[in-house]
């Protein structure tokens, strides 16, 4: 029997709010972040709408409570909001007193400060301020959230494209049970960017108006940006500080599709087979799954693939699943990481989250998300999704505790 | 647990192992910056399809070839997993896509260097080519991101959920990211050409296939690895990692250190130093430069070490004895002020 793993904090930040309680609202209400961009100034401004967080930089600073305000990519604001959010709730006053680890994701890292050095970079190479190439890497925002935590322990960054963040927490609950961490907090950032919009824009899946998971006349993503954390506690750990989890990660799976670069497998091979092995590691059957949070980006391929995997992993029986990316935009790196959060809040509070903008049934499928919220639902297991380019898929099972 | 490496390749400054004794050449950009790059395979169509060839940048050429180079060399078709490190990724890839979408004010845009740019394309090209559907991931940026992978196919292996797992790091070095570097005073442009400096940018790629399975072929047993992620009591951090393995500091034949150069004294590894008075001690930069991921190229040369039982003179800082060859420690610190420590065994 494999060493039991407690989630004992959450934190979020996304367009649907700046911590746990304005989201949870927001999704109570069916409310969507979705919309014009006033911070990113892209030329695509009115015409692609994108998942914004409300806040400019220099008020995720404020809330980060961050006295430097220059040094920072927003991808560091925004997950330094979200862990120190996780950490609080978690109610760890000394973060060095177990071994704790910090594992970071993220698929831009600071592209939106290198955007702006390489505008003069690009024209005179000794131009450009070199503070806004200085946060490029991956590993910057994941050491700048370790160092804002004060934490001295172990700290890596995973970039997995879009599974980055379900990566990490699987990485952080391996970490634990390998005797190598006794509490890991875990999840993801990504602050939307010029590079990403124009990006996914040139590959031609950016929807011009609101996304539609799992809809017949879907056409397209909507990103956002955000950061979502959970904080993983050891059972010794948590029987040493006599605290009360919020949940339990009990199943993780990782596979690779081996399909096409940023296509995935019309049958959705690799989500199967990440789907069965979280099923597998946890010892749970498919007909004790309760929701399922599917990745959902309301691409065509994604969401039929992923369609067909539900389809064949659950028999038949799919049980109540919705894209909350349908509300938050789909936030990349950050994705998995939000979506445990997401996960946590729909079995805490008893609630099925809703996919909003579904209409149309599917002509290929026989399944449908569920459009409103449906309150009062026991749920014991959910089953989180996180698929990314490269067909590097990765599923994760929450629990009741 | 112990593993055993099966198979090992690098593309790098210095080339083969064969080639080690001749120094690699220092390259200059044309404002007369100093950097080290690779020395790649004269035909990349022997192990890497043709027609897949022509889009790849270099960092995907140099990365995909290394895996595939060391998946020969262990006789192995299908690995179980897949994992890489990387610092910047495909470099190349994202500055074309940055400065395409400035000069072209977002309009326009070929998606091909956006889709490359991705950290993990190498980890899934790879996957792809072989078909291989296990479990595959990808480390990123400064801090531990090669020994992060080193780490997860360690704990997959003991978890018995692979038993021959592909692991690797690769980084190329671009013009603009040297130029970039040095401006950041990263490394120092000296006037006078400094013939065993280490502190040059550099590249490069190298893979290892691990498994828990001795064979014969074995190039070298991996004892035990660790990150430290504190520059505060390194060596008592070092002491206790040895204690770990039960083995004495004394007992311990080479350390390769990621030292600049050979002036010990000045460097921020003299505690480390004084820890192994009766160790050889060595270096790598002077083969690779400097970059995120250079552990894996001090990896490939101490495994190579083992397997032919020769130190290569350019390597040797101090010979403090000629006992048997029969371990080395790697004590290498890297971006982001962790210390990553890997314990060879022949």
């Amino acid at each position: 029997m494999s060493k039991r793993i407690f989630i004992t904090g959450t934190g979020i930040v996304s367009s649907i709010g700046n911590n746990e309680k304005e989201v949870l609202e927001s999704l109570r209400y069916g409310r969507s972040g979705i919309g014009i961009s006033k911070t990113l100034q892209s030329v695509y401004r009115d015409e692609i709408p994108v998942g914004e967080v409300s806040l400019s930089n220099n008020e995720l600073s404020e809330l980060a409570g961050i006295t430097n305000k220059i040094s920072n990519s927003r991808t560091a604001l925004l997950g330094i909001i979200a862990a120190k959010e996780a950490v609080t709730n978690a109610r760890i006053t000394n973060i060095n007193e177990f071994k704790t680890g910090l594992i970071s994701s993220t698929s831009v890292g600071g592209m939106d400060r290198s955007e702006i050095f390489y505008k003069d970079f690009s024209k005179n190479k000794l131009k450009g301020r070199l503070r806004n190439i200085a946060t490029h890497d991956c590993g910057e925002s994941t050491q700048n959230i370790a160092n804002k935590l004060n934490l001295n322990g172990f700290y890596t960054t995973i970039s997995t494209a879009c599974s980055s963040a379900a990566n990490a927490i699987m990485l952080g609950a391996r970490l634990i049970r390998n005797g190598y961490a006794d509490r890991i907090i875990a999840g993801g950032s990504d602050a939307l960017s010029l590079f990403t919009i124009n990006g996914f824009n040139s590959l031609m899946i950016l929807d011009r108006n609101f996304c539609r998971p799992f809809d017949e006349t879907r056409s397209g993503l909507n990103i956002g940006e955000g950061a979502g954390y959970v904080v993983l506690e050891s059972e010794e750990c948590l029987n040493k500080t006599g605290k009360i989890a919020l949940a339990e990660l009990t199943g993780y799976g990782n596979a690779c599709d081996a399909f096409h670069q940023t296509a995935s497998s019309p049958e959705g091979y690799g989500a199967y087979l990440a789907i069965s092995k979280a099923f597998k590691s946890g010892n749970i059957t498919p007909e004790m799954i309760g929701y399922i949070n599917v990745h959902g980006t309301g691409t065509p391929n994604n969401d039929l693939s992923e369609g067909m995997a539900l389809q064949k992993v659950f028999d038949g029986k799919v049980p109540y699943f919705s894209s909350t990316k349908s509300a938050t935009g789909h936030t990349l790196g950050a994705s998995g990481g939000i979506e445990a959060v997401l996960s946590i809040l729909a079995i805490r509070n008893k609630m099925v989250l809703p996919s909003l903008n579904f209409m149309e049934q599917m002509k290929e499928l026989t399944i449908c998300p569920v459009k409103q919220k449906i309150d009062n639902v026991e749920i014991n297991h959910v089953l989180s999704n996180s698929f990314g380019f490269g067909g590097n898929n990765t599923s994760l099972i929450f629990s009741k505790v | 647990m112990e593993l055993y490496i099966k198979g090992i390749n690098s593309i790098s400054p210095v080339g083969s192992f064969d080639n080690i004794d001749n120094l690699p050449e220092v390259k200059l950009t044309d404002e007369g910056l100093k950097y080290y790059s690779c020395i790649e395979p004269a035909v990349y169509k022997e192990i890497i399809n043709p027609v897949l060839i022509r889009r790849m940048s270099r960092a995907m050429k140099i990365g995909i070839a290394s895996a595939l180079f060391c998946l020969k060399d262990a006789k192995l078709e299908m690995p179980d997993s897949i994992i890489t490190g990387t610092g910047l990724g495909c470099v190349e890839d994202s500055d074309k896509f940055l400065v395409s979408l400035i000069e072209n004010e977002e309009k326009m845009l070929n998606p091909t260097p956006f889709i490359q740019s991705t950290h993990n394309t190498i980890s899934s090209q790879i996957a792809l080519m072989l078909k291989c559907h296990g479990y595959n991931s990808t480390y990123a940026g400064r801090g531990a991101c090669f020994e992060t992978a080193m780490l997860d196919a360690l704990m997959l292996i003991s978890d018995n959920e692979a038993s021959n797992v592909l692991v690797g790091a690769y980084d190329e070095l671009i013009q603009n990211q040297i130029k970039i570097l040095y401006r950041l005073g990263q490394f120092r442009n000296y006037k006078k050409l400094n013939n065993i400096s280490g502190n040059l940018p550099g590249e490069g790629a190298a893979f290892f296939v691990l498994s828990d399975k001795q064979s014969e072929t074995d190039y070298a047993k991996l004892v035990g690895m660790e990150i430290i992620s504190s520059d505060n009591y390194l060596s008592e951090n070092i002491s206790e990692f040895l204690n770990k393995y039960s083995i004495e500091s004394k007992n311990i034949n080479s350390v390769l250190l990621g030292v600049e150069n050979t002036n010990l004294e000045n460097s921020n590894y003299s505690d480390v130093i004084n820890l192994f008075p009766f160790s050889n001690l060595l270096w790598f930069k002077r083969l690779c430069g400097e970059y995120m991921t250079d552990s894996a190229f001090a990896l490939w040369l101490a495994t190579n070490i083992l397997k032919s039982q020769k130190i290569p003179e350019n390597i040797i800082i101090r010979k403090n004895n000629t006992n048997a060859l029969d371990n080395i420690l790697i004590v290498n610190k890297i971006s982001g002020n962790q210390t990553a420590l890997f314990l060879l065994k022949k």
